[in-house]
């Protein structure tokens, strides 16, 4: 990566594409929004053309024009990227996880996971939820903007404290001497 | 491996977390532009920052606005990477790339965008005849928002004499600028931003995954690498390698500014 060349994400929010219509196009296969062999066909033509990264964007409630199309947001991101992960190489995997209601052990364990498994690939899209719709699906009222952004930097000061709880200095597990890496 | 104990006032741990380092260590960190609260978490946080900014202009300022924030945050503005978003369907002729968007759009309602592009045309009378350009009469009466970027290129579109169904193709009413042509005029769309310093890079947008990004990765990855603004192969494994932002291994020691 030097200055002079660009970096290029694609997003892969639903599996048909930026259009609301694109799932009508006699060459597309309507019930794509299930098929992970979609996604990843994507994700590969992608990696083919040396794109940095794949992008999942998410929201936590029904959305999109139900009138019009099926809804946008329905498959959740890291697991779709974890499979992703296995039938790609080299592209990164960005996912967007909310700040807004998992404990962050829960989202530090996820996402160094899906890193470890794709080899140091992925991307942690972190946003606060703010949608009156998303807090009711977490059985919850929004908060105000202040404690909103409070949250999301206590929760990315656990994540990346978590994240770095596993030092370096651990080692390797060694059979031949029996010794795992050093816990403590 | 070390206890965190962490607490704050809304969430806490207390740790382990029995996971070892990546090969690049733990994920990068992604988030959208903001202002106030979003922005100065994202200076603080993000390695990647996407935004949404409606014209070159735009860009440059927020980008701007970003790096000197970082460096108030104690971050090197180089570490964070502005992406803005782009859409693109593109066609061997700017013809074939409007029947591809055509062919999407008819499956949409035309009388709310057609009365959306009346306003911003500036007209006061709604456009009817969405096949036929516009008449001498309307494109004397036409007039841009001069602060308005979708404003502005519709009424250059409406001046070269396209009909208003084809102005609507182009993606004028798009949430991100977007250019529907040959692979030439895409290439030439990214170069000019990237040149420009309205952004590090782009998200980009797909109208239809299937065709659309085997057609970018093709025709357009081509173009950009013979003007040398986009690498010829991966250099390295990570996403980190890829986008070049520093290592970093739990929390970002030079963050000088805690929880709000």
């Amino acid at each position: 990566m030097n200055s002079e060349h660009m970096i290029l994400g694609v997003a892969l929010t639903n599996s048909f594409g930026a259009h609301p219509a694109a799932w009508r196009l006699p060459h597309v296969n309507p019930e794509a929004y299930t098929d992970i062999d979609v996604t990843v066909e994507h994700a590969r033509t992608a990696e083919r053309g040396g794109l940095q990264f794949v992008f999942i964007a998410d929201r936590l409630f029904l959305h999109g024009d139900l009138a019009v199309s099926n809804p946008l947001f329905n498959m959740d991101p890291i697991v779709t990227l974890s499979a992703v992960a296995q039938a790609t190489e080299r592209i990164g995997l960005a996912g967007t996880a909310s700040t807004s209601f998992f404990e962050p052990y829960l989202l530090a364990r996820q996402l160094k996971t899906l890193d470890v498994i794709s080899n140091g690939r992925v991307g942690w899209n972190a946003v606060p939820s703010f949608e009156p719709d998303a807090f009711a699906n977490f059985g919850k009222e929004p908060p105000a903007r202040e404690k909103k952004y409070e949250r999301l930097h206590e929760v990315m000061q656990v994540v990346q404290a978590l994240w770095g709880s596993w030092g370096y200095e651990a080692g390797k597990p060694d059979q031949q001497e029996g010794t795992p890496i050093r816990h403590m | 491996m070390k206890p965190v104990n962490l607490y704050g006032t809304q969430v806490g741990t207390r740790g382990p977390l029995p996971v070892p380092p990546s090969e690049q260590g733990q994920p990068v960190i992604i988030m959208p532009a903001s202002s106030g609260y979003g922005l100065q978490a994202a200076v603080m946080y993000a390695d990647i920052i996407i935004a949404m900014p409606s014209s070159i202009e735009e860009g440059r300022a927020q980008r701007q606005a970003i790096r000197q924030a970082a460096a108030q945050a104690g971050r090197n503005p180089e570490d964070i990477k502005y992406l803005a978003f782009a859409g693109f369907t593109t066609g061997d002729t700017e013809r074939d790339a409007l029947d591809t968007r055509l062919a999407l759009d008819a499956h949409t309602d035309i009388r709310g965008p057609l009365a959306r592009l009346s306003a911003y045309l500036g007209l006061q009378q709604q456009l009817t005849r969405p096949d036929e350009p516009l008449t001498t009469a309307q494109l004397t009466a036409v007039q841009a928002h001069p602060q308005d970027a979708r404003s502005i290129r519709a009424v250059e579109l409406a001046h070269a004499g396209w009909s208003p169904r084809d102005i609507l193709a182009h993606a004028v009413f798009d949430p991100y600028p977007s250019v529907v042509g040959t692979a030439g005029q895409v290439a030439d769309h990214l170069q000019e931003w990237f040149k420009a310093g309205a952004a590090d890079g782009f998200m980009l947008n797909f109208d239809d995954f299937s065709t659309e990004i085997g057609n970018f990765v093709e025709q357009v990855i081509p173009v950009l690498r013979e003007r040398g603004i986009f690498h010829n192969t991966y250099e390295g494994k990570t996403l980190r390698d890829h986008v070049g932002v520093p290592p970093q291994y739990g929390v970002n020691p030079r963050i000088t500014t805690g929880p709000q």
